[in-house]
């Protein structure tokens, strides 16, 4: 029996083959997206998931700033770890990790290679992560200053299979021992430690901080709770311990965020925060769509499916008169549809495994399979397979078994008045299609508004630069280096400021009117800059005049406002206006300037006023010339190395900042793009393969039309006149569900296109447009075929 | 063998009941060859299906082999059905995908016949037939009366007690008529009891009993 049904469902997809190819590519497609969205989701949610403490493992981070003002840090003060060592009972281990910089490794053979993934961490650390050593131990490899340990790739890289243990590598003139080699550890960690030296090494390289309580964001500092200890209380703790050796002062500022290891993959990168960001965003949208591109494919699959079990109507009659039971016919008819999925399964995983690396490192993530994501994969595929044969053979199956054979061989009446399944399952695909593509518009709208607006800012060739230091502690070399930058005459401007646009961080403050009502204060953000932001940044003064060092009541009592702020202010005449800062500090407004975008468009404008201030300068603005760039910032490098010894030199440009600011949204309309480009050919096909079916139901029609006078136009209108309707009802049903959706992401932006009409008229006429080109052909052959032969063949 | 009592099949449409077999008695015996004759439309097919448990009566009791027909459930009428009744069509119903050979062998497979029971009885009849250098081409490489061959055949190979011809020879010339009559005969000869519908007092005469079917009533 098994044999006899293997030969029908071979010679039945072979003679139906653009049928088998449309369900095969269609499914197989669909498997393809559900199993990238699949490991996506594996991936992502299995981040940390190989450290054995895993559940009790925090980071503690921390934000800092006045008031309002907030920038979280991944990293903590020096002297933090081992202060945890001894006297907190909760805490288990504590240990530092500090990003080892950028300079180069010499290997024995004088070779140089740079390395990113490398860290100076305490020995507690091999204790509290989960390493498996291959040579040495977690106990003694990191307890003596320049010691090292590699990962087995990087071993295996620079040594081949000698023995690396005992060799030596240089870092910065000083020879590091390698003590120990562990087994790689897995993509998805949010540290991909590679190498890893004594963080005693440090000192004894003469790094050392000053000031090891009253510094920021140098070293990510880890601990190792025990089980079910207060995260409230500990955190109280810290503050405590913080105020106690950093004093009132810096306490003030400082707020510690216990962070687990969760946290750390789905919280938006901090300062200093290494590894890649989960991004939920990403995982509801593409999964949805994933999902929707299944479907529609699953739909075209049954919808081709009845189509030609349709054809098979008399065979099923006739196997019924020959002693076929209705369980029999069940069977064959979901031996060939799992046999359909099965194919569309192989070709789908073949796809997959071809593009899998493509996807993931567009996103941002590298995928290594393990056997544990191998078997879930497994289990869910084996699951899809069963599911997806089960609904779209059982349909036929248990339709057409149904019928009395004497009904099925005398006619096939039945076709016609089960229309409404096909009629239903296209409008479905269709309403999809017609959502996707509406969804992808907005989201290309969005973006194009986004990164096409005028934020305000002349953002091209400005490179900003931030210190990682109190600048009030660096006010001299501040001037020393801004002094040295303009003898470049590649440097077109330079400003210092509080913060820059690309660069997050806020600091609000309380305002009010002097001659106004006592009580009403309003917030505003404040930017201490230097004379030279607004012509640095080319903010364009609307009303009054820029700072100008000539004026001595500039520095410190002047300011420029925005005009959110005249507005949120309530100010008629804005220049010349005194204000209260602080409480009692009056300043004047000399100035107003046009708004200007510090944040993407999901934030609203906020008021805002600039003072000079120099003591706080975290920030550099530097405009240079469009030539020379790589050497303008090379000669910048230079000047800050000398100038800013051991502070890493970080730089990036403001346009880039401000790309970076919608780099997911724009990676979601590349993802979305292509999924929906996937479902409209999907359905098209479909559609294609259905009119094809259509068109040989119909050729005896059309043929008798033809004898008695219809013309081509007539036979073409007769063909499309409903499916041109089922997709109108697709576009009525989809589009204001498609409205409801893209009008709640929107939201998310304070500055936003407005859902026109224009994006609906396009998605209609797209959808339409395609829907006609793939129906099109199949009408118009059957409309000029000769209506004899259409007669004689039936 | 066949007893119907009073069968009656009728349409429900728009609550009008359109009889087509109105009070049908009939009895026939094993070894009988019964020609059923009578205009378009009449109710042929509809009571050959009946008798073959193709299609419910509305009214009525059949019984077959005193089994009372009327009374069974699905399971047990294509259990009846498959391994009692053959059936030959006017447009001979071969399955298009299948050759000859697989043709004549599906229904074994559906009895689930061992393999070489099978291949056995496929080879017997495709001599008998006179069949075997076409035993692997595809119906429509066949003629027409080459195709009613293979459906007689594929009738039969499950050697049912009755067989139900409709109009067997309705497509076919004389020639191929007159053969396919001489066959049904000759299995009759044998022991089979066959019914057939036709059109022709020719083929009629095949029969050793004529039922005149008209709007219907049983003529007497
Ligand atoms: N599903 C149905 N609904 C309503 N009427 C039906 C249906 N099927 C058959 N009929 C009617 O039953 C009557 C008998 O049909 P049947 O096929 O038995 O005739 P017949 O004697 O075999 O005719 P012919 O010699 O043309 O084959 C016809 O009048 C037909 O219209
Ligand atoms: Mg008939």
């Amino acid at each position: 029996m098994l044999k006899n049904y293997i030969k029908i469902t071979i010679r039945s997809l072979w003679k139906n083959k653009l049928f088998s190819f449309i369900n095969i590519f269609g499914l197989g497609v669909g498997i393809t997206l559900c199993l990238m969205m699949l490991t996506y989701v594996i991936y992502e949610k299995s981040y940390d998931n190989y450290q054995k403490n895993k559940d009790n493992i925090y980071r503690l981070a921390f934000e800092w700033g006045k008031g309002g003002s907030k920038m979280l840090f991944a990293g903590a003060m020096p002297a933090l770890g081992p202060a945890l060592s001894s006297n907190y009972p909760e805490v288990e281990l504590a240990g530092r990790v500090r990003n080892g910089g950028e300079d180069e490794f010499t290997l024995p053979n004088n070779q140089k290679v740079q390395e990113e993934n490398f860290y100076f961490v305490d020995p507690s650390i091999l204790k509290l992560f989960t390493f498996e050593f291959i040579t040495g131990n977690e106990n003694s490899s990191l307890s003596d200053p320049f010691s090292i340990i590699l990962c087995e790739t990087k071993a295996k890289k620079y040594f081949g299979n000698e023995n690396p243990t005992g060799k030596t590598l240089s870092f910065k003139d000083h020879l590091f021992k390698i003590t120990g080699v562990y087994k790689d550890l897995p993509y998805n960690t949010h540290l991909r430690c590679e190498l890893l030296a004594s963080y005693s090494s440090l000192e004894a390289m003469g790094i050392k901080a000053d000031k090891p309580w009253n510094q920021w964001g140098e070293d990510l500092t880890y601990v190792l709770l025990k089980k079910n200890s207060s995260l409230k209380d500990f955190n109280s703790k810290l503050d405590e311990l913080v105020k106690a050796n950093a004093g009132e002062q810096f306490a003030q500022d400082v707020k510690f965020v216990i962070q687990s290891l969760d946290d750390i993959h789905w919280t938006a990168a901090s300062f200093g925060d290494p590894g890649p960001k989960g991004n939920k965003n990403y995982l509801y949208i593409f999964l949805s769509t994933a999902i929707l591109v299944l479907v529609i494919a699953c739909f075209n699959f049954m919808n081709l499916s009845t189509a030609r079990y349709f054809d098979n109507f008399k065979e099923v009659g006739i196997r019924k008169v020959i002693g076929a039971t209705r369980v029999q016919l069940i069977k064959q008819f979901l031996f060939e549809s799992f046999s359909v999925t099965l194919a569309a399964l192989v070709f789908g995983s073949i796809l997959f495994l071809i593009t899998y690396n493509k996807f993931y490192s567009y996103l941002g993530a590298a995928y290594n399979f393990n056997r544990s994501h191998i078997a879930s994969i497994l289990v869910t595929i084996l699951l899809l397979l069963f599911v997806i044969a089960l609904i779209a053979g059982s349909y036929p199956a248990l339709f057409l078994s149904k019928f009395n054979p004497a009904q099925t061989i005398k006619n096939d009446f039945m076709i016609n008045k089960k229309f409404s399944f096909r009629q239903v399952s296209t409008i479905v695909q269709f309403t999809f299609s017609v959502f996707l593509i509406l969804g992808t518009l907005t989201v290309y709208k969005q973006i194009d508004f986004m990164k096409n607006s005028d934020i305000g800012i002349h953002k091209e060739n400005v490179v900003l630069l931030s210190l990682h230091q109190n600048p009030q502690e660096s006010k001299s070399n501040y001037e020393i280096f801004k002094n040295e930058l303009q003898k470049n005459s590649d440097v077109l401007g330079f400003t210092g400021a509080y913060t820059l646009p690309g660069i997050n961080s806020r600091f609000s403050i309380s305002i009010k009117k002097q001659d106004g009502d006592n009580s009403k204060s309003s917030k505003v953000q404040l930017i201490p800059a230097d004379y030279d932001f607004i012509k640095t940044l080319e903010l364009k003064l609307v009303n009054g005049r820029d700072f100008s060092k000539e004026m001595s009541t500039d520095a410190g009592e002047s300011i420029i406002i925005n005009e959110t702020a005249v507005k949120s202010l309530n100010l008629n005449n804005p220049i010349g206006s005194k204000l209260i800062m602080y409480g009692s500090k009056i300043v004047t407004v000399i100035g107003v300037v046009k708004d200007f975008h510090v944040y993407s468009f999901q934030k609203k404008i906020d008021p805002c006023i600039i003072s000079i201030n120099p003591d706080s300068y975290f920030t550099y603005a530097i405009k240079i010339n469009d030539k020379n760039i790589a050497q303008t910032i090379s000669s910048i490098k230079d000047v800050w190395n000398k100038i800013f010894a051991g502070q890493v030199f970080e730089y990036k440009f403001m346009s880039d900042a401000y790309k970076a600011l919608y780099s997911s949204e724009e990676k979601i309309q590349n993802v979305l793009s292509v999924f929906t480009l996937l479902a409209v050919i999907i359905s098209c096909i479909g559609l294609m393969g259905f009119t094809s079916y259509v068109a040989v139901k119909k050729t005896k029609e059309i043929g008798v039309r033809k004898v008695f006078g219809a013309g081509i136009y007539n036979i073409i209108v007769l063909f499309s006149r409903q499916f041109v309707i089922w997709i109108i009802a697709a576009c009525i049903i989809a589009i204001p569900v498609a409205f409801y959706v893209t009008n709640k992401w929107l939201e998310n932006f304070a500055y936003r296109i407005s859902m026109d009409i224009t994006i609906i008229i396009i998605s209609i006429m797209f959808t339409l447009l395609v829907a006609l080109s793939a129906i099109g052909y199949r009408a118009i052959k059957a409309a000029t075929a000769n209506p004899i032969k259409a007669l004689r063949y039936e | 063998m066949i007893k119907l009592n009073n069968i009656s099949k009728y349409y429900e449409n728009k609550f009008i009941k359109t009889f087509v077999l109105r009070n049908i008695n009939l009895e026939i015996n094993e070894g009988e060859f019964i020609s059923v004759m009578g205009p378009s439309g009449a109710g042929k097919s509809t009571l050959l299906y009946i008798i073959g448990m193709l299609d419910t009566a509305s009214e009525g009791e059949y019984y077959f082999y005193d089994e009372p027909v009327h009374k069974m459930k699905e399971k047990k009428l294509t259990e009846l059905h498959k391994s009692h009744i053959g059936f030959v069509f006017q447009q001979y119903h071969l399955i298009d995908e299948l050759t000859v050979l697989e043709n004549l062998e599906t229904p074994l497979l559906y009895q689930k016949i061992k393999t070489s029971e099978r291949k056995g009885m496929v080879a017997d009849l495709l001599d008998r037939f006179n069949m075997v250098a076409k035993k692997d081409l595809f119906p429509n490489q066949l003629s027409g009366g080459q195709q009613q061959l293979v459906a007689i055949a594929r009738a039969i190979i499950t050697k049912p007690k009755l067989i139900l011809a409709d109009e067997p020879t309705g497509n076919l010339h004389s020639g191929q008529g007159k053969e396919i009559m001489e066959l049904l005969k000759k299995l009759n000869d044998e022991g089979t009891t066959i019914i057939q519908v036709t059109h022709s007092e020719e083929n009629a005469k095949y029969g050793n009993k004529i039922i005149k079917l008209n709007d219907g009533w049983i003529e007497k």
